[in-house]
């Protein structure tokens, strides 16, 4: 059943595919090529979804897609802000509109390298990569991606390296001069008997124009591999983010990813999948986001369990406010014979307005019979012994409540084992409880 | 593994005890569904002329309607047209016991259903729907006395049509669904049951739903009105006999509770479930939908589904009253290749509404369990309360459980509460209890009941027995 939407947007992007504009990188692979052309039939079908399609019932992207939105090819913009993290002690990759920008980035301790657009495509291992991870299938908003990104860029762990030192890829948006549309995507490669860290921070500046921005994150982590990763999300207002990440993960390796948005962004769209192939597997997910005005975030997660003795564990907490909208889906898949399964999952909001909405599916699937899989979902307000208790000791109302917010979402910041990041976020989210217009019903 | 092996086979084998088909003559309708179709229902009951343009709405919204797509197993193929849609015992008018058919009575010995004294005794009014027409009423009259209807569908649109006209297709509209469209053009009979003002009804109402001729979908409609301060408990439960082709059932209940009113309706479903490799069996399609109209009024749906090759149903509860509160308990066990799909759906609207869902699901074999719900909380819904517990038990490695909750929330002074766990039967507590000298036989049907207790609790009495009952036998040679 078709039922995409196909506005103007569409048009403008299926003509400009379709006169071969600038869609095929210099010394592209012809597979790669042949891929994006897949890719673009499928997403040429289905358009983008709306909320008839089970995936996006919650979320409407007919207010990210203006119609004057433009694919603009050329990225060198300058930056002033790169986004450190104060006090982390990490190597700094800059991505300006998703491209790779030298001047600004730090090079990498050893065990560890990147490679940006021009020496991916060059590098065979890493372009016949590209797409074979993340496919599309049914997904238009991935198809999309694929069949237009522009940039890519590749860490790779090396065999048996400890890389200590986190990485801090900062991915930076910033001045537009009309509305503009920026694909663009990531292949990470974790070595067998590797470890390291992976920090992402998105953040825009300065944007006037409605920016909409589709990433895709491919990572493939290899036998007895550990990666940390984690994602901050600081965009502003206007800025429109869709994100599809999907990891493979090999025998015994282990994935902690961390999702943290306290940023002021418009629409925030995050799937984010884990294939566990291997036996053994440790996949961590924690998730913390505080809306206001008329945010909309959602974040989908997707566990697929296909081999045994796979564990997962899944905290999601958010609290909403104004006007705001929160959707959280959660699916566990344990196929036929992953015996042993653990998995758990749990969504926690703080709903504080009546005009915000929360929209939580947490859904389980299951084949097989050994195994032991919950989920916890909860919608519901402050406790008022709580308050009751922190006013009788001289604190004032308002600042009661932000307190409690604050301690609410600390549960999921102190998971953060990197003491830096756990300022960082701990700011963020003071700063976001203090914007002038908070208000607590 | 051997010993799971061997046990799955010995459930798999476990016939249907209830699978028989009884002989009675019965006027049949040549398959097919066209106007004319419902025209002749229609005029064979000797409907009134809004009710034919009713009908005649709902088959228009049906050919307008998409067969579903959002289940997670292969819809069957169903030809509408080949499915005979009216079915009526030839024998009617009869005033006492006497005058029905011997072997009719012996099904209902069969099925442990007496329509003698020992019943009467035990205070049951049962409306038998055999196939698609009342038989016989029993406690009609007394229930009169204090004003509360009880009768067939048929009738009621006779005698009391003010109220049907009023009522039907309030709760669950002509184009809810493509079955619940479907029933509305279609229904043959159903039960009707109206408690008035102040009334508590001073008997369980059951009625007990059979499906006999060959090829003859059963389509149901009930309708269940408690008026304000008023009580009610409806019962209804169901075996079938044994056949090779799919029969499609596909009910309509609409209960409505006013001010004060409180309808508590329980449900027992033992359709054919089709043989091992799922062959034959029912499609029981139900659309079951309450309203609590009023303010503190409460509806309370339990169900212990254990037949059906396919069982698709959310009861559900619409809280608009303020104060009124919703139940919702299931147990679903399958085996085999039987599928459930099941849930609820409660939306709150009034303000300190309370809502409680207890799902539990059994799944053996190559069976597959779903529990589906969804629990929204509109904005003027304040302080509402939702609580919902969903266990799946796993019996046997090709089987499965699923769960997909939908939870919506609006109002900044209401709290939800989901959770839902997944395993199978420990082996610690099968192994604690073969040490105190119960065999894993034992042990395994215990532990269930223990896990269904919480359900089963809420039964009535008569049906609490029959429960039971029935999951042991489902679990006959479920050692696990």
């Amino acid at each position: 059943m078709k039922q995409g939407l196909y506005n103007k947007f569409y048009n403008y992007l299926t003509d400009r595919f379709e006169q071969k504009q600038s869609t095929v990188l210099p010394f592209e692979s012809e597979s790669l090529t042949g891929k994006r052309n897949h890719a673009f039939s499928v997403f040429k079908e289905l358009g983008f979804p709306t909320r008839k399609n089970e995936e996006w019932k919650f979320t409407s992207l007919a207010s990210a897609l203006k119609d004057d939105l433009q694919w603009t090819i050329d990225h060198s913009h300058s930056v002033t802000n790169t986004n450190k993290i104060d006090n982390l002690e990490a190597s700094h990759i800059v991505l300006v509109n998703g491209k790779y920008a030298p001047e600004l980035s730090d090079a990498l301790p050893e065990g560890i390298s990147f490679y940006e657009t021009s020496a991916v495509l060059a590098e065979p291992r890493f372009a016949e990569k590209i797409a074979s991870i993340a496919t599309e299938q049914d997904s238009s908003m991935l198809a999309l991606n694929t069949a237009f990104f522009t940039e890519i860029s590749v860490l790779h762990v090396a065999k048996n390296a400890l890389v200590e030192t986190p990485v801090h890829v900062s991915h930076v948006f910033t001045v537009n001069v009309h509305p503009e549309f920026i694909p663009y995507r990531m292949l990470i490669i974790a070595e067998q008997h590797s470890e390291a860290t992976v920090i992402e921070t998105y953040h825009s500046e300065s944007v006037v124009h409605p920016l909409f921005i589709s990433y895709v994150s491919e990572q493939d982590v290899h036998e007895s591999a550990i990666l940390h990763t984690h994602m901050i999300n600081t965009l502003c207002e206007n800025t429109y983010f869709v994100q599809h990440r999907e990891v493979l993960q090999a025998r015994d390796s282990v994935v902690n990813n961390s999702n943290i948005s306290l940023s002021e962004v418009s629409l925030l769209r995050n799937d984010l999948n884990f294939q566990l192939q291997g036996t053994g597997t440790e996949t961590n997910l924690l998730g913390a986001y505080i809306l206001t005005d008329s945010q909309h975030v959602d974040n989908h997660t997707l566990v697929d369990h296909q081999s045994p003795h796979c564990h997962t564990n899944e905290v999601y907490k958010g609290v909403l406010l104004d006007s705001s909208h929160a959707v959280f889906n959660g699916k566990v898949f344990v196929r036929q014979d992953a015996q042993k399964t653990r998995a758990f999952q749990q969504n926690n909001n703080l709903l504080l307005s009546d005009n915000a909405t929360v929209n939580s599916k947490p859904q389980l699937e299951i084949f097989a019979d050994d195994v032991k899989c919950s989920h916890g979902s909860t919608i519901g307000q402050m406790n008022d012994e709580a308050l009751f208790y922190l006013q009788a000791r001289g604190i004032g109302k308002d600042l009661a409540k932000k307190m409690i917010m604050q301690s609410f979402i600390f549960e999921v910041l102190e998971r953060l084992t990197i003491p830096a990041l756990q300022d960082y976020t701990s700011e963020l989210l003071f700063k976001k409880l203090q914007s002038e217009n908070l208000t607590v019903a | 593994m051997s010993k799971d092996q061997e046990l799955l086979e010995t459930l798999a084998t476990s016939e249907y005890e209830y699978g028989f088909s009884t002989d009675i003559e019965t006027e049949i309708l040549p398959p097919g569904l066209n106007e004319d179709t419902i025209r002749f229902i229609s005029a064979k009951k000797n409907e009134p002329e809004w009710l034919l343009e009713y009908r005649l709405k709902a088959l228009k919204r049906f050919h307008e309607m998409e067969k579903p797509d959002w289940q997670n197993f292969d819809f069957p193929e169903m030809d509408f047209q080949a499915i005979s849609y009216y079915a009526a015992p030839k024998k009617k008018q009869l005033n006492s016991l006497d005058e029905v058919d011997p072997e009719l009575l012996e099904t209902f010995a069969k099925l442990g259903i007496s329509l003698d004294e020992q019943k009467m005794l035990s205070g049951v009014a049962v409306d038998v729907v055999f196939d698609s027409v009342s038989v016989t009423t029993t406690f009609k009259e007394k229930l009169a006395e204090i004003g509360v209807i009880f009768c067939s569908f048929g009738e009621a649109v006779q005698e009391h049509p003010e109220l049907v006209k009023k009522y039907l297709g309030t709760v669950v509209p002509i184009g809810d669904n493509l079955f619940a469209a479907l029933n509305a053009a279609v229904f043959s009979d159903g039960s009707f049951a109206y408690i008035p003002k102040g009334v508590r009804c001073p008997m369980e109402l059951s009625t007990y739903f059979r499906i006999n001729a060959m090829n003859s979908g059963q389509f149901e409609r009930t309708l269940v009105i408690a008026d304000e301060g008023s009580y009610v408990s409806y019962l209804e439960g169901c075996t079938a006999p044994m056949r090779d082709e799919n029969q499609l059932h596909a009910a309509v209940v609409e209960l409505i509770a006013l001010d004060d009113a409180e309808i508590k309706y329980s449900t027992v479903q033992n359709w054919y479930p089709g043989d091992k490799d799922g062959k034959g069996g029912v499609y029981n399609f139900v659309t079951k939908r309450g309203i609590c109209k009023g303010n503190n009024s409460k509806i309370s749906w339990t169900q212990v589904e254990t037949g059906s090759s396919i069982t698709w149903k959310y009861p559900s509860v619409i809280l608009k009253g303020d104060n009124s509160s919703g139940e919702f308990y299931s147990v679903a066990l399958t085996r085999n290749r039987q599928i459930a799909d099941t849930g609820t759906k409660m939306i709150h609207l009034g303000k300190n509404t309370k809502s409680r869902i207890i799902s539990k699901g059994i799944s053996a074999g190559f069976s597959h369990n779903s529990y589906r719900g969804l629990v929204s909380i509109h904005s003027n819904a304040t302080n509402s309360r939702n609580f919902t517990q969903c266990d799946s038990l796993l019996i046997g490695d090709r089987c499965g459980a699923h769960t997909f909750p939908y939870i919506e929330g609006k109002n900044s002074t209401s709290i939800v509460e989901h959770e839902a766990t997944t395993s199978k039967i420990g082996e610690d507590q099968v192994f604690y209890l073969n040490q105190r000298g119960i065999d894993s036989e034992k042990a395994v049907a215990l532990i269930v009941n223990g896990y269904a207790r919480e359900v089963l609790n809420k039964l009535p009495m008569e049906f609490a027995v029959e429960a039971q009952k029935l999951l042991a036998i489902s679990l006959d040679g479920s050692v696990g």
